[in-house]
């Protein structure tokens, strides 16, 4: 060991920060979720009392999660979906232009969610906005995008797209990027079409990238705050609340207790749903076929 | 725009056993129609950040949106917020420092990049390359709490923030983040891909201690893979937003990000739209210069940072 | 101390006779022309002119206001200040010019949005607390259970008198005062008297009655395209008022004085949302969400004649509305409409307390300060000329008179409408701990009513319950 201590020395930064800021709050916000506690005042035992509340008479959990959980049907198909589509139509042979194609998508990439949120607020405004006055043109009627919950959904998963797509694409196209041409080739030497070519050779090769993005982005979700704040702030009436909101909500009506225990809560949901995709989807993880390098 | 068109090498590889026949011809068009339609929506919320201001605030929030103001555009919406043009009518604008917050915003993400790819390439160095006991259980742990969502800690992260004293600086955002699980599995898969070990090797014989390997050695051949790090943590910080909400609450400390969440509503008798898209375009233009300048790393780095993984 | 021999009476004679003056100084053509400008500057000016004006025309008063401005002019006051509230806000104009009248002192406004959340955060943390914070009449009775104010009772009791009565039960819980009383808020009906007239009658009958005003909003909309009250589909902010106006003027409440049983889902309740949705169901409200651009583009483009308001608004609204195609001048308000068997034609959104935490450096500080802002007559008209109504007597009974109002029609007596509202308000009114839960949980429990997917009954009832419940939750989180 101590022939290693340099080694050691060099990795230590990160396990004395996890035990400070990781491990300690941790195990802080276990004891507080048992408890009662306010600022300034002693922390009170009450057992369970706090899950209790939450997981048999806290509404707005189950609205929360059921909103969460729609959002993320919304988004994880159509955001990894379309990134999919979209670095596949990149990936073309012949296509002139890639990396500017490439470069506009990822640009989002640099703003922040709060700039963001400003900008769409704008462009997605039911009277004022943009979207309204094109979607005018083609006959659709005015849409209330921020203030029905549908709408209001779909402006949430559009404002993701737009600043995730490009990430998502470029992780694809590295994944693609990284396929055997003569797989192609084999292929059209085979008579395949394109369709054919994409679900047999390119869906296979690609799997475990998905899966990882998959998780990732399930993972990021759960703790979606920042653009639904900025955006709608939960509304209307409520239906756009999400996981964290809800815990910062918690937190700050005063219900410290209860905000830790939501935590724990969140993290239950995502470990479960993360072991459930993992499951369904275990055979992701091997490639069909064979990788360049 | 035109100018950045380029061809991939990899297209001068043609493969010409089938013919370039007028199907695919018409796939290609109608490829380029439907890209080129998306890459206008993509750029166009940029484009009403950068007309909105300049425009005139009556002009915003018309029944007609306008693609470009009437009347030329203004760059009233500039010289407020710098303060050359006085503002009249407007008396908090005298204590909105639009330059000041994002030199906080590029203080706190400077300091907080060089702190992180230092210690981050210091253990991804002794990851990649050397050996020692529980080395790949050690990493094995730092890989898990990657998987730790950010919600269980939130409360009491903070209540640590704050009984640490460290409410209104920057430190909460420079020291727990300084050695990252993601940037340490990031630059060892760097490391292991770009140094071969023999050089590492023939160092050790040489008598350099593991620090000079570190600094002299590997940190040298390692800029590329340190300035996508470094980028990525970048903009991470640079844009951070629920954490140095509640910390930074005072007005001098307060980044850019907080500083124009807060201006929206700062101003409710009359919300200046052109104002805020002029403090957005400042906000956003050093993010800008950065991917500009380090465009292909950062996109190499994230399309092999997840393939590699 | 701070506060020099401060005889009441004295007050009150000065008080009498500045409304003497005022009167008098109405009659005079051309005498008082009080430029009102948003800079804090000019509103120092302003008292001062005021100050001036009154002098001139009647002397006598000279001495009495002479009197009123040595007792304003504390001891030399030192040290640093830091208030937080929503952005543009009265309190840093007053804070301006108490900084102009006490240079030894630093006073800091920080407005923004979520300034509660960072108040929470700050707590957690246990530093970074401001030292005052404009809390909403539920927060400082949570503030006050949880104890974390600041105890003024010393201070405040010294004015009990001169406070509006059910402005200072809202700073006390079991006997103390924790906060200094801020804005009343004596909400009025607004209208637009260029749109009224363009649809046929420029006058609103002032006994109209809450049918006859939905008739009336209906025919505006068919005639002029103009809404002539605020209902967003997020049923948030202004839109909400369609409840609460009937709510408190039918002599509804939240929970009873206690704070612990909750009442909402009463009849009072049921027949507050059935007049809600009855304005809902009409489609005649204008929908644009509260303060947002389309908001104010809306009041701009004459698409809003009218509304219920309460008298902070005009302070917004002013910026916003600078010109006489915009509405400036034209505006008239007036008690709200009467609903059937309705005890007040009023009702109470908003107003709020300037609460200082236990942990202030300076307690004198803040105390002098809060004593300045809402019990000094030149405090009193910084705020008041802001567009809020400082609850202090001897302004709202003479000086307030004189505040200029560049939204309503030059000769309209709005500030005797805001009184005569004010004789209205009930003092069995009770924006406790779960007033907050009410307003948290509106939009979410209203829709589904005035959307007509739920009884009102049955709606009424399940957000009763909700109600019951996060309070008890409340209420126990903060033992």
């Amino acid at each position: 060991m101590w022939r290693h201590r340099v080694d050691y020395l060099f990795i230590s930064p990160f396990f004395i920060l996890f035990l400070i800021f990781g491990l300690y709050p941790l195990l802080f916000g276990i004891q507080l979720s048992f408890s009662r506690w306010q600022p300034g005042k002693d922390m009170v035992f009450i057992g369970l009392d706090n899950y209790k509340t939450l997981l048999l008479t806290d509404p707005e959990l189950k609205q929360a999660l059921l909103n969460t959980i729609v959002m993320l049907l919304w988004i994880l198909p159509t955001g990894l979906g379309g990134a999919l589509v979209l670095a596949v139509m990149l990936n073309a042979r012949k296509l002139v232009g890639r990396s500017f194609f490439r470069t506009l998508f990822f640009l989002p990439f640099v703003t922040s969610q709060v700039i963001v949120s400003f900008v769409f607020q704008s462009l997605l405004d039911k009277d004022y906005g943009w979207v309204n006055l094109l979607m005018g043109l083609v006959g659709i009627p005015p849409i209330p995008w921020l203030t029905q919950t549908f709408w209001a959904q779909i402006s949430i998963t559009l404002l993701l797209h737009w600043m995730g797509m490009g990430t998502n694409i470029l992780i694809f196209l590295g994944a693609l990027q990284a396929i055997d041409r003569e797989l192609y080739e084999a292929a059209e030497i085979d008579g395949a079409t394109a369709t054919q070519q994409f679900f047999n050779v390119t869906f296979p090769m690609i799997r475990p990238v998905m899966l990882f993005m998959i998780i990732t982005a399930t993972i990021g979700l759960m703790n979606l705050y920042a653009p639904v704040v900025l955006l709608t702030n939960g509304g209307p009436g409520g239906t756009t609340l999400t996981l964290f909101m809800r815990m910062i909500q918690l937190m700050t009506s005063i219900r410290y207790g209860e905000g830790a225990g939501f935590g724990f809560i969140i993290g239950g949901i995502i470990l479960l749903i993360t072991l459930v995709q993992m499951k369904f989807l275990s055979s992701w993880w091997t490639v069909e076929g064979k990788l360049k390098q | 725009m035109a100018t950045t068109i380029s061809v991939q090498p990899k297209t001068k590889q043609l493969v010409t056993r089938k013919s370039w026949n007028i199907r695919r011809r018409l796939g290609y068009i109608l490829l380029y129609i439907f890209l080129i339609l998306l890459s206008v929506g993509f750029f166009f919320p940029f484009y009403q950040m950068a007309i909105g201001s300049l425009m005139p605030k009556e002009e915003l929030f018309k029944l007609y949106p306008q693609l470009w103001p009437p009347g030329g555009p203004t760059l009233r919406a500039y010289l407020l917020l710098l303060h050359i043009e006085p503002p009249t009518n407007m008396a908090y604008l005298a204590n909105f420092h639009i330059l000041r917050y994002v030199g906080n915003s590029l203080l706190m993400a400077t300091v907080a990049v060089l702190i992180q790819v230092f210690f981050n390439t210091m253990a991804g160095y002794v990851f990649a390359k050397r050996s020692f006991p529980f080395k790949n259980q050690l990493f094995s742990m730092i890989l898990v709490t990657l998987l730790l969502p950010t919600a269980i800690n939130f409360v009491p992260f903070f209540i640590l923030i704050g009984r640490l004293g460290w409410m209104n600086t920057y430190l909460p955002f420079w020291i727990p983040g300084a050695a990252t699980a993601f940037g340490i599995f990031l630059m060892r898969q760097f490391i292991v891909a770009t140094i071969p070990d023999e050089i590492i090797d023939s160092a050790t014989i040489d008598g350099a201690s593991q620090f000079q390997i570190l600094t002299r050695l590997v940190m040298p051949i390692m800029t590329g893979g340190m300035v996508v790090l470094a980028i990525l943590s970048f903009v991470g910080v640079y844009n951070e937003f629920v954490m140095s909400s509640l910390i930074l609450t005072n007005p001098d400390t307060r980044t850019v990000q907080v500083a124009l969440a807060n201006f929206l509503k700062s101003n409710i008798r009359a919300p200046n739209y052109d104002l805020l898209f002029a403090g957005s375009v400042m906000a956003t233009i050093p993010l800008l210069v950065v991917f500009f300048v380090f465009q292909r790393q950062i996109m190499e780095g994230v399309m092999s940072g997840a393939i590699k993984g | 101390m701070i506060h020099k021999s401060f005889n009441r009476r004295k007050f009150l004679k000065a008080a009498f006779l500045g409304t003497a003056a005022t009167a008098l100084a109405a009659c005079a053509p051309q005498t008082v022309t009080v430029e009102v400008t948003r800079q804090v500057e000019k509103q120092v000016e302003v008292t001062k002119e005021v100050v001036k004006e009154v002098e001139k025309n009647v002397e006598v008063t000279k001495e009495v206001i002479k009197e009123v401005a040595v007792t304003a002019v504390p001891v030399e006051l030192k040290g640093e200040l830091t208030v937080w509230g929503h952005a543009d806000h009265p309190l840093d104009n007053a804070g301006q010019a108490f900084m102009a009248k006490n240079p030894g002192v630093k006073f800091t406004f920080v407005g923004e949005d979520g300034w509660d959340k960072k108040v929470e955060a700050a707590l957690a943390a246990g530093s970074g607390l401001p030292d005052m914070v404009w809390y909403e009449a539920d927060a400082t009775q949570v503030a006050a259970r949880r104890g974390i104010l600041l105890d003024v009772t010393e201070m405040v009791k010294k004015h009990e008198s001169e406070l509006v009565p059910s402005k200072l039960a809202e700073a006390r819980y079991q006997g103390k005062y924790y906060g200094m009383p801020g804005d009343i808020t004596p909400n009025n009906y607004w209208y637009r008297t260029d749109i009224t007239e363009k649809a046929g009658a420029k006058d609103i009958n002032p006994d109209i009655k809450y049918d006859e005003f939905l008739q009336l909003s209906k025919d505006v909309k068919a005639k002029t395209g103009a809404s002539m009250y605020v209902m967003n589909s997020n049923f948030t902010g202004q839109g909400i008022l369609p409840f609460l106006v009937p709510h408190y003027s039918l002599g509804g409440n939240v929970s009873d004085e206690s704070g612990e049983n909750i009442v909402i889902d009463n009849e009072i309740g049921q027949q507050a949302m059935n007049y809600a949705k009855q304005a809902w169901d009409l489609k005649a409200g204008l929908d644009a969400d509260w303060f947002s651009p389309p908001y104010w583009g809306a009041i701009k483009e004459g698409k809003l004649g009218g509304t219920w308001s309460p008298p902070w608004m005009r302070g917004f609204f002013e910026t916003e509305v600078t010109s006489p195609e915009r509405g400036q001048g034209k505006w008239r308000n007036m008690l709200v409409p009467a609903y059937p068997g309705g005890k007040a034609r009023c009702n109470v959104w908003g107003g709020a307390t300037l609460c200082g935490f236990k942990t202030v450096k300076d307690p004198a500080l803040v105390m002098a300060y809060m004593e300045y802002t809402f019990a000094s007559i030149e405090g009193a008209t910084v705020t008041g000329n802001w567009g809020i109504i400082p609850p202090y007597l001897p302004w709202l009974k003479g000086y307030f008179k004189l505040t200029k109002a560049s939204l309503f029609e030059p000769t309209w007596d709005w500030t005797g409408q805001i009184v005569k509202a004010l004789d209205q308000m009930r003092t069995d009114f009770y924006r406790l701990p779960a007033y907050g839960v009410m307003m948290g949980s509106l939009d979410k429990f209203g829709l589904p009513m005035l959307k007509g997917e739920k009884p009102i009954k049955d709606g009424m009832q399940e957000w009763g319950d909700y109600i019951r419940a996060e309070n008890k939750k409340l209420l126990e989180a903060i033992k």
